[in-house]
């Protein structure tokens, strides 16, 4: 089967981040394919390439790129979401004439319309809230 | 036959009226907290963090993330309550 | 052509929430879908009429709530219970709206491909 999560929670104002790993962990190993992961809401900001996570907190935003890079998921990041909250690519850094971009590697800014893409073309839509 | 993720303990006050007999519904995180009088699945992980994998009521059966896929394949559409 | 359920449970004015999970209900009509929104919880805040945010520099949540069926969202509904619990004048609402019941959002939910929330 195909699935497309959806997180909405914030990284460390939430447990959904993991929650969702954990998740995708196990879709993959059932044998689905997952077509896109879409952050949405506050959870925008695992894909900050600023974060510094805390020795003894797990580093999300390298769990996602690790996650990505292993099995060729899409981080998708809404990019409407993303702009105001400070993540943006070089594309738009440059658009918005920042110093620096702020997206990590591995993710990549997207409209909304890619959500709704992904969900029509698969079977399951899970969501994790804020 | 949907499938209810129920992330607070005021998510499944929410969730309650308004499931259907032949749902399922999963805590998740601190859903756990929840005590519903029905059969519902928790996740084992988020049980044992907070404390509750042997303080669970006996309408509650823990399940692992591969469970969770598994419930996932039998029901359809998943929605998700953190009221 | 998939059916998309986006329920609203927080208050309008949370930060921007509601009107982000509003993107996704135009933006799945845009795209096709036959979308229904849920109001339920505080959510059903955001369906007083006479809403005025230009003091907090933001969108009205209402006066976006009257553009839904312009978008093709064809269905607005909103929990019974939670309506009375708020007093919410339902003849008086930012748009009209189809009161349902436990039940009803019972079913509709059994009816949907995927239901997005906040």
């Amino acid at each position: 089967m195909k699935y497309t999560l959806a997180i909405h929670g914030s990284p460390y104002a939430s447990g959904a981040h993991l929650q969702a790993i954990l998740l995708c962990e196990a879709i993959l190993r059932a044998g689905h394919t997952i077509t896109r992961v879409f952050f949405y809401h506050d959870a925008v900001n695992v894909a900050l390439n600023t974060l510094v996570a805390p020795q003894d907190e797990a580093n999300l935003n390298a769990k996602w790129q690790q996650l990505a890079h292993e099995h060729g998921l899409e981080l998708a990041v809404c990019i409407a979401n993303g702009l105001k909250r400070g993540v943006v690519s070089t594309g738009e850094a440059k658009r918005y004439k920042l110093d620096h971009p702020s997206l990590s590697e591995g993710f990549e800014l997207v409209g909304l319309g890619q959500l709704i893409d992904a969900i029509a073309t698969s079977d399951r839509y899970i969501e994790i809230p804020t | 036959m949907a499938m209810h993720l129920v992330f607070s303990v005021n998510g499944w006050k929410a969730c309650e009226p308004c499931t259907s007999a032949d749902d399922i519904i999963v805590l998740m995180g601190d859903g756990v907290y929840a005590t519903p009088k029905q059969q519902v699945y928790a996740i084992a992980d988020d049980l044992q963090v907070r404390g509750m994998f042997n303080n669970t009521n006996p309408s509650m059966i823990s399940i692992s993330y591969d469970d969770f896929v598994s419930l996932t394949e039998s029901h359809h559409p998943s929605i998700s309550w953190n009221d | 052509m998939k059916n998309l359920l986006v329920q609203i449970n927080k208050p309008p004015y949370k930060g921007s929430q509601v009107l982000e999970a509003i993107d996704a209900a135009m933006v799945g009509a845009v795209f096709d879908c036959q979308v229904t929104v849920l109001f339920r919880g505080q959510g059903v805040l955001a369906l007083w009429p006479d809403q005025d945010a230009t003091g907090i520099e933001q969108k009205t949540v209402s006066k976006v709530l009257s553009a839904l069926p312009t978008y093709e969202v064809k269905r607005i509904c909103a929990c019974a219970e939670d309506l009375l619990a708020f007093n919410l004048p339902v003849r008086n609402l930012a748009v009209p709206i189809e009161v349902v019941g436990y039940a009803e959002i019972a079913e509709l939910m059994q009816n949907q491909d995927a239901v997005i929330g906040i």
